[in-house]
């Protein structure tokens, strides 16, 4: 789709092709700024360098939907594209963080880069699963458009206590969506959890997208059925009103996870989860699913010098040393645990 | 006399085509089963070599072709014999020319009378049927093939010289086929590596996953509901309160 203004002689080889209308749209619905916190929401550009078989475009496309609504979907690459016509348009669109996929050596690599001169991770995704893959598995796939039109919410797992470079890794994934503020946000906002655990023992980095759904607590299936349904339900069979509602049903085997998982909501959520009821928390995959290994992280964009793995220089004992300390420096410590690091505001609310 | 007309009226057609053409039909014709085809076919090249024949003998052939009626075969069979007496005149005198000729004469004069009676349909033709020979030559060419048992061959009836290709063509094809195959194979194989299909029910691992994302989910709601549950207690119009709202 292409606007008329944009024909093909103005870009110049300046980069990817982002069509008129979807610049506008993310210009309006992406604004640069927060409006509540003044802090740079982070956009992302994913997008693939090199030849790469058709399951991995699948993977590209899920990923876009990870990451939306603050990244480019429908971001069109030509094989002419180079890393850096990317970063000039990157600067303009206020585009902060870079996902590339490829493939060398037929092994698929992700690598998340900080615009303009951040770091880069570069892993190895050893497993993957599209998202296709895992609504067929499932008995009752659930993904409800809506559900996009807010940043996920980010959980890290694991990478506490293992130094460099893990810490920076943490900060990276806190800083890829923007800050969620306790004392303002909506919870009907926060519609999707993207997780991150780290395995020491393996060493591989799971990733997983969820879908959250609040289901009331205390209520039988009966009644929240006929609160969704909006529909009389069949009471030829029934005697007396109060049949319907005493019969004996079967239990659902997750309710048992679900007292593990309330909440009390402050709000409104929607008509079946009120404001000061318990509701249960219930996470359903959607998204792609990965099993990631970090194999290198670099201090430039996919350029400079080589910080993980630390490279062995033989009898140079002390460059070694000085070159760990260089990387520990460059990165700011930043505790976390196994909470939801959404933003800095978290942290004293914990306190 | 039917004989002698039909044979010059065959000979501008005859000297239109190739020698060379006439002279495999002879050798073709050897194996023929009418001689008198043989004699027919020697005196095709030779009548090509002969003179135009005179206007007076046009002009009798002309007459012999009107009159011609192929009931009258008996006849002309008798009169035949008498033509052939006249044919054998000039290929006499071609006989330094071509070996095979004189052989084909010779052995021609000798079976003439012999297969004068079985030659009767030809000669009875004469020029006419000098094209039509032609033709019957072709048919009875035709009828050995379609008679012919053919062996039973996957690769249907070809001529025996293409048959050879075909079949070498054929195995290259199959040849080709495998490690076109397997390449095509290992390249689909090698992009679909990490491709891993999750299975129907969820893995403990799984489970232990989407625990973590849920207490994770729960922390930050119980941390919203925390700072923004106060709120709701205080009561806006009293000042005090106001300030902090």
């Amino acid at each position: 789709m292409r606007h008329p203004k944009s024909g093909r002689g103005k870009r110049r080889g300046r980069g990817p092709r982002i069509p008129a209308a979807v610049l506008r749209k993310q210009q309006a619905a992406a604004p640069n700024v927060d409006q509540v916190t003044g802090a740079k929401i982070p956009k992302s550009f994913v997008f693939s360098r090199g030849k790469i078989p058709s399951t991995l475009r699948h993977l590209q496309q899920d990923l876009r939907k990870v990451m939306l609504p603050y990244t480019a979907l429908n971001l069109k690459e030509k094989k002419r594209n180079n890393l850096k016509d990317f970063l000039n348009v990157a600067g303009p669109l206020g585009v902060t963080h870079f996902m590339i996929l490829s493939n060398p050596k037929s092994l698929p690599h992700l690598r998340m880069a900080k615009t303009p001169q951040g770091p880069t991770y570069t892993f190895q995704i050893e497993e993957y699963a599209l998202a296709a893959d895992i609504a067929n598995s499932q008995k009752r796939p659930r993904c409800p458009p809506g559900i996009f039109k807010n940043s996920p919410l980010v959980v890290l797992s694991g990478f506490t206590g293992h130094g460099e470079p893990y810490k920076s890794l943490v900060q990276y994934f806190q800083y890829m969506v923007p800050a969620i503020d306790p004392n303002t946000v909506k919870l009907s906002t926060c519609q999707r959890v993207l997780l991150l655990k780290y395995d020491k023992e393996k060493g591989i980095v799971d990733f997983r997208h969820y879908s959250i759904k609040l289901q009331p607590v205390g209520v039988s299936r009966k009644i929240r059925k006929l609160m969704q349904n909006n529909q009389v339900p069949d009471l030829r069979d029934l005697k007396d009103v109060s049949d319907y509602m005493t019969k004996a049903g079967y239990g659902s085997e997750s309710e048992v996870d679900d007292e593990a998982a309330t909440v009390s909501l402050v709000s409104d959520v929607d008509k079946l989860n009120r404001a000061s009821r318990k509701s249960a928390v219930r996470l359903q995959e959607i998204g792609p699913r990965m099993t990631m290994r970090l194999v290198k992280v670099e201090s430039g964009l996919c350029s400079g010098d080589v910080l993980y793995p630390v490279p062995v220089v033989k009898g140079e004992q002390t460059e070694e040393e000085t070159e760990g300390q260089e990387a520990e420096d460059d990165e700011s410590a930043d505790g976390s645990e196994d909470e939801p690091e959404d933003g800095s505001q978290d942290d004293t609310e914990d306190e | 006399m039917a004989a002698a007309g039909p044979q010059a009226v065959s000979a501008p057609p005859s000297a239109a085509a190739p020698n060379s053409g006439k002279r495999k039909r002879a050798a073709k014709g050897k194996g023929g089963k009418s001689k008198k085809k043989k004699l027919a076919r020697s005196d095709e090249p030779i009548r090509r070599r002969a003179n135009k024949p005179s206007a007076k003998f046009l002009k009798l052939l002309k007459k012999r072709a009107r009159d011609y009626n192929s009931d009258d075969d008996e006849e002309e069979g008798e009169e035949g014999e008498q033509q052939r007496g006249q044919r054998e005149r000039p290929p006499r005198r071609r006989n330094d020319d071509h070996d095979d000729d004189e052989e084909g004469d010779l052995s021609g004069d000798d079976d003439e009378e012999a297969a004068s009676s079985s030659g009767d349909e030809a000669g009875g033709g004469g020029g006419v049927t000098r094209f039509e020979e032609g033709c019957r030559a072709f048919r009875v060419a035709f009828q050995k093939i379609m008679s012919k048992k053919l062996p039973d061959d996957p690769l249907g009836p070809i001529l025996s010289a293409h048959k050879k290709l075909v079949a070498a063509k054929l195995a290259e094809e199959v040849d080709e086929r495998k490690p076109k195959s397997e390449a095509r194979k290992e390249k689909r194989a090698a992009a679909e590596k990490g491709h891993v299909l999750p299975k129907d029910h969820l893995e403990t691992h799984d489970k232990e996953l989407i625990k973590i994302a849920t207490q994770g989910v729960v922390r930050l709601f119980n941390a919203v509901s925390k700072a923004q549950k106060p709120r709701n207690d205080l009561n806006p119009s009293s000042t005090r309160d106001a300030k902090a709202v």
